[in-house]
């Protein structure tokens, strides 16, 4: 098809040779008719050499596993394997749009000899997780002069996955090996007494205490029969309930709720796991859902990062449904971790809450609080400050008495913003453990 | 060497655009610049300024004498000699208006309509200077920027003025009117025919130009690409080296507060503001720091483990054969100027051809008949659709050969 240039050229001597005409100029007549016949003469040319199956077009991604805020560097090989040379071929490869271009560019423009390669490369840094498709690489054939132009495209696509950040586990490990975290991160074993074989201590002799652990040389200098205590740990069962609707992608693209849930699952497996407690997964929504049992062990923390890299938003979360969707697969007793906007239906969160009690499962609901996430960094005027204040009011109060109707079956509703979401949900996993909830 | 080829290039486009601007500006009559000098130009300003005075005010004149005329009309209340004094008021009364800023209306007697010949006259006389201007400004920016499109509005000026010049008989290249009198069965036309080395002149102009931003368009983003990406290596290592400083930087705290508190609640109060000003700002800073290094550490393992990475970053490894292309380009415009030629002589003389190609003494006979936009007309619109009709039929062909492939979208395996 003729170009902006073509089409002008072409205007440009029709113009020129009716003013030939109508003022008898035989100069404009002749250079009418030049223009004219050099705007479209090469049009036979130009389609007999074009590479419409003679381009081979090759995308070389150094990985195909990357996480997220990584660099991957992407080669970029076209070949023209046909008779005829292409005079100016301009190339661009499409990237997922949210990424980012660090060095290099995905587009290049030159020209390709017969049976000649070119080759040119760029560097991206991915700023989010999930799955994303690369391609396809586009090219615009133009003539010498720029007067026609065509447009292919190359059928290739390469798909690519991007794992969550998981740099603050990577600090959260420094941090806790170096002791440097206080109460909250600190070992927490869940205790439970007279088992286990690690010596903690004496105490008097209560009725049905073993024989076998009475402490003879502490009884016979107390005069009374004194038992030696051990204790052990148990390992709990941990299922973490990942309400992935459409709501939860609300807030920042890198730091919506969706992804900092994501984000403090994630360290919540780990920690979790490092402690041989079993953690299972399930991402659900009306339109999408993800199942991984409860394991442990380096594999089963890959299969969940593989799970919450591909993970993404859309649909409405019903807690009910979900929880049915447990229950045959669940049959152990479970620590629940929820984590949820409650933005969803609230008769279904209701019955799903009541349900997951009915099948003798603990629970607790994380919620990532809508407006935290929402209005952090944004500037509002006082107008939009009062809506947002009657929004966060309302919400809070529909949270109270959620809370109060789930408390009644003893479940309880965290609300975490940005910065505190990781600690909470790391504190209650630990609560849970201290208080030996769904032991192993 | 490509930016030697690239201002060679440019050399060949400015003497197109010197010889086809010198051609059609001595091929105009002086007497359109008004003016011998750049004087010119303050009299075709002037006069179509005078000129566009007196349009207007003939039109204010004329409008108000037509509300009038209506309004007497209308209403029944004014006689035809009220009507008329009206007029001969406001017509006094504009008139006094223009003679208070030292005007004067045009000279009276003239009728209504040679006003408006003046004017157009003037607009005539006062296009020629600003074709002229922006010719020179389009010419000379694309010569700097290497554009497409400014060197088509200088060549589209550059014509407007040749435009003109033949509309107003002011434009004199000898044998461009009487080339209408060709005879039919001269077949060679001669290169020294004024006609056609102005016709050619303009045309080397165009395709000069357009070879030129061909060249730039394939050479120079290659090597401003290397320089830039060369020069982002050099600074993120640069960046890699440094260190961000621990913030030490002390935020002002009224002396009034150090009075009221205590030394050390001072000092602790000191610390709890700079921690919450500096923090985020440093914390920031830090984060940079980190990427930069982490790029650079990728950058670095990448050139260590792919040693064509730094050519195809720079996309030096795409840049075209200079010679080459300068060989092949050079090549295909003669060819392209021969078949734009044959193609022009077939349009314009088809006898030529027709003669020794023994056809029927009927299509002979009736095309001797026929005038040149005719006998132009007739040849041209087919042979100029043909080309865009084989395109499209071998466009269509090769489409049609083409194995619709299904798009392959490799999932990931490992």
């Amino acid at each position: 098809m003729f170009s902006e240039r073509g089409r002008t050229v072409l205007l440009i001597g029709i113009f020129i040779l009716v003013s030939g005409f109508a003022f008898t100029n035989f100069v404009l007549v002749i250079l009418g008719i030049f223009l004219i016949i050099g705007s479209v003469a090469s049009s036979p040319f130009f389609h007999l050499t074009m590479p419409v199956e003679t381009l081979e077009v090759t995308r070389e991604i150094d990985k195909r596993k990357i996480f997220q805020d990584d660099f991957l560097h992407v080669k970029l090989i076209v070949k023209n394997t046909g008779s005829h040379r292409i005079d100016s071929i301009d190339i661009f490869d499409v990237y997922p749009e949210i990424f980012r271009l660090v060095l290099g560019k995905n587009r290049i423009r030159t020209r390709i000899d017969p049976n000649q390669e070119v080759k040119f490369s760029y560097i991206l840094q991915a700023p989010l997780r999930g799955k994303f498709t690369f391609g396809p690489t586009k090219f615009q054939i133009y003539d010498r002069l720029e007067f026609r132009f065509e447009e292919l495209s190359g059928e290739n696509f390469e798909e690519l996955l991007i794992y969550p950040n998981v740099e603050e586990v990577r600090i959260m490990e420094s941090l806790a090996k170096k002791r440097r975290l206080g109460h909250m991160f600190g070992i927490h074993k869940t205790r439970q007494m007279s088992l286990g074989t690690d010596f903690t201590g004496i105490r008097k002799y209560e009725v049905g205490d073993e024989y076998r652990r009475i402490d003879w040389k502490a009884s016979a200098r107390t005069q009374k029969l004194m038992m030696r205590q051990y204790e052990t740990e148990r390992n709990i069962r941990m299922f973490i309930i990942l309400d992935i609707g459409a709501t939860m992608a609300a807030g920042r693209p890198e730091n919506s709720k969706l992804e900092a849930a994501i984000r403090a699952a994630l360290m919540l497996a780990k920690m979790a796991m490092e402690r041989k407690d079993h953690v299972g997964l399930l991402s659900w929504s009306t339109k999408q859902h993800s199942f991984l049992k409860p394991g442990l062990g380096d594999a089963h923390y890959h299969r969940m990062l593989d799970l919450l890299a591909e993970i993404s938003p859309g649909g409405e979360f019903d807690l009910t449904t979900a929880i049915e969707y447990l229950a045959p697969r669940v049959t152990q007793q479970s620590f629940f971790v929820i984590i949820t906007d409650l933005e969803s239906n609230r008769k279904r969160l209701e019955k799903g809450v009541k349900l997951i009690r009915g099948y003798k499962h603990n629970a607790i609901i994380v919620r990532p609080f809508g407006p935290w996430f929402e209005i952090e960094e944004i500037y509002l005027s006082p107008v939009e400050r009062a809506i947002g204040e009657a929004i966060v009011h309302r919400l809070l109060e529909e949270q109270s008495q959620l809370s109060k109707s789930f408390q009644r079956v003893g479940v309880t509703i965290v609300p975490v913003g940005p910065g505190d979401f990781l600690p909470t949900v790391l504190s209650e996993y630990l609560k849970a453990k201290k208080r030996s909830i769904a032991v192993i | 060497m490509t930016r030697y080829i690239l201002w060679v290039l440019r050399g060949i486009a400015v003497a197109a655009f010197i010889a086809f601007a010198a051609i059609i500006l001595m091929s105009l009559n002086p007497l359109v610049w008004r003016a011998t000098g750049p004087s010119g130009i303050f009299t075709a300003l002037v006069d179509f300024a005078v000129g566009l005075r007196n349009v207007l005010t003939l039109l204010i004149i004329s409008f108000i004498e037509l509300a009038a005329a209506v309004s007497a009309y209308i209403t029944g209340f004014l006689t035809q000699q009220d009507a008329a004094g009206l007029v001969t008021f406001f017509r006094d009364a504009i008139t006094a208006y223009f003679q208070a800023f030292g005007f004067s209306l045009a000279p009276a007697g003239l009728p209504p309509f040679d006003y408006v010949i003046i004017f157009l006259l003037s607009l005539y006389f006062l296009s020629f200077w600003i074709l002229l201007i922006i010719a020179i400004i389009a010419g000379v920016t694309s010569f700097l920027r290497v554009s497409g499109r400014l060197a088509s509005l200088c060549f589209i000026s550059m014509i407007g003025l040749a435009i003109l010049g033949a509309a107003g008989i002011v434009l004199n290249i000898p044998g461009s009117e009487n080339g209408y009198f060709l005879p039919s069965a001269e077949f060679i036309w001669p290169l020294s025919w004024p006609v056609l080395l102005v016709a050619l002149v303009g045309f080397i102009y165009l395709e000069a130009s357009y070879q030129v931003v061909y060249f730039y368009s394939l050479l120079e983003p290659v090597t401003v690409r290397e320089e830039q990406l060369l020069r982002q290596i050099t600074q993120l290592q640069t960046d890699a080296q440094r260190q961000v400083p621990v913030q030490t930087e002390e935020v002002p705290v009224p002396k009034a507060l150090q009075r009221m508190l205590g030394s050390d609640a001072f000092r602790l109060m000191r610390q709890v503001i700079e921690r919450k000003l500096l923090r985020r700002e440093w914390l920031v800073e830090l984060k940079d720091a980190h990427e930069v290094r982490r790029l650079n550490r990728f950058v670095t393992r990448l050139f260590r483990e792919d040693p064509e990475a730094e050519a195809t970053l720079t996309a030096r490894a795409s840049t075209p054969s200079i010679y080459r292309m300068t060989v092949l380009s050079i090549g295909s415009s003669a060819i392209g100027f021969i078949f734009v030629l044959l193609i022009a002589y077939i349009c314009i003389n088809p006898l030529a051809f027709l003669i020794p190609l023994n056809a029927p003494p009927i299509i002979i006979e009736s095309i001797e008949l026929l005038f040149l936009p005719e006998k132009t007309l007739l040849f041209l619109v087919p042979l100029a659709l043909l080309f865009p009709l084989a395109a499209s039929i071998i466009g269509y062909i090769r489409q049609r050969r083409a194995q619709p492939a299904e798009p392959t979208r490799p999932t990931i395996t490992q």
